[in-house]
């Protein structure tokens, strides 16, 4: 009963479209900061995460190395130091290059998207 | 069947044990069939509902279908844009390994619910699938020229010996840096979830002022789980495109 009516008021009154109209802008404006904070602070964890996790993946693995070959060649402790060293080289070549791909290494900063390649130039 | 909720509550690293649900053993190999087993399971089974959902094709898209339609094209560009067009010869290798941690994440936040990624096997186990395609099909497409990706170019011949003895190592670290990420944020996240629980529930247990002050983790709990939300996606999505830079190695070595 008052759907047909309500339908028949909105097409009778001109302004109708123009009170949408005005309603949409306000949700619009309502929408647009959308949980970018949240965003900022779960990559910040991942950022560190990130950065921990390369580093300590190469000191690991170089000193793992430096114990395999104090193992074979019975160098007992020189191939552990030179492993840690190379690990710890490495760890910081992984992380030079981790914050230097930045976007292409991660990600976890900004989306893929191509509207935030302006940002990079 | 009591679950203890104190106990529960107060251990935040209870709810990464492993229970066995079935036993099965094969000689000495313990094959026993575990709640992460389980959750993998459920998680299979999701995606599997998911890609069903959307199988009608229609050219107006239903919700999953347009979900799916979105993943598709979100995980094409990503791999398109880090190793070209022919990098999408494993986009359904790069597919499943995101819609199935995507998935083994969501499944985590729900209360009760184990999470699989939570166990540093299971998320080193998936990066060794990305590095043995990687080797695999590197030495495969280049032979002996996949052993450029370890000699840099531009490099003086003085250090280039001490440079490519770091990119082995670089290289070995990849699959442990890569599991260790996603596994720590689930671990990490997860524990930061119940501790902060467990305070609040606690606190509010003391009674007086102490329950007012309750308020603090409780609203703190309110704010981690969308964060571990975005973390789940986030996560995912960085393994994905983790694989995909990785592949793009396989696929033209000396390239750095």
């Amino acid at each position: 009963m008052t759907d047909p009516e309500g339908r028949a008021k909105l097409h009778s009154k001109p302004t109708d479209i123009d009170e949408l109209g005005r309603k949409l802008d306000i949700i619009n404006a309502k929408r647009k900061p959308d949980a970018e904070p949240v965003q900022a602070s779960a990559s910040n964890m991942a950022e560190g995460l990130k950065y921990a996790s390369e580093f300590s993946a190469a000191v690991l693995v170089g000193a793992a190395l430096g114990w395999g070959v104090d193992k074979l060649a019975g160098t007992s402790p020189f191939g552990l130091l030179g492993g840690l060293f190379l690990g710890l080289c490495a760890g910081i070549m992984n992380v030079v290059r981790a914050a230097k791909e930045g976007m292409d290494g991660s990600g976890e900063d900004l989306p893929p998207d191509e509207l935030y390649e302006d940002e990079d130039a | 069947m009591n679950i203890g909720l104190p106990i529960v509550a107060k251990d935040p690293t209870a709810q990464f044990e492993l229970h066995k649900l079935a036993q099965l053993k094969i000689g000495n190999l313990d094959l026993s069939f575990t709640n992460s087993a389980l959750m993998m399971l459920v998680s299979l089974a999701c995606i599997a509902l998911w890609f069903l959902l959307s199988s009608k094709k229609e050219l107006i898209p239903g919700r999953a279908q347009s979900v799916l339609e979105l993943s598709y094209e979100f995980i094409a560009d990503m791999l398109q844009s880090s190793t070209g067009k022919e990098g999408m010869r494993f986009f359904p290798l790069v597919f499943s390994i995101f819609a199935f941690i995507l998935f083994a994440n969501m499944l985590g936040m729900i209360p009760f619910f184990f999470t699989t990624t939570s166990h540093i096997i299971v998320t080193f186990a998936l990066a060794m699938i990305v590095m043995c395609v990687v080797i695999g099909f590197g030495v495969w497409k280049n032979g002996f020229g996949f052993l450029k990706l370890f000699w840099p170019a531009g490099i003086p011949i003085a250090i280039k010996p001490f440079v490519s003895l770091l990119e082995v190592i670089s290289f070995i670290s990849r699959p442990i840096s890569l599991s260790v990420r996603l596994w720590a944020n689930m671990f990490a996240g997860h524990i930061l979830l119940k501790l902060f629980a467990g305070f609040a529930i606690s606190m509010f247990a003391a009674g007086g002022l102490t329950a007012v002050g309750s308020i603090v983790p409780f609203g703190l709990t309110l704010a981690l789980i969308p964060l571990e939300f975005l973390v789940a996606f986030v996560q995912a999505y960085v393994f994905a495109l983790l694989t995909s830079v990785y592949l793009s190695d396989a696929l033209h070595p000396g390239h750095h």
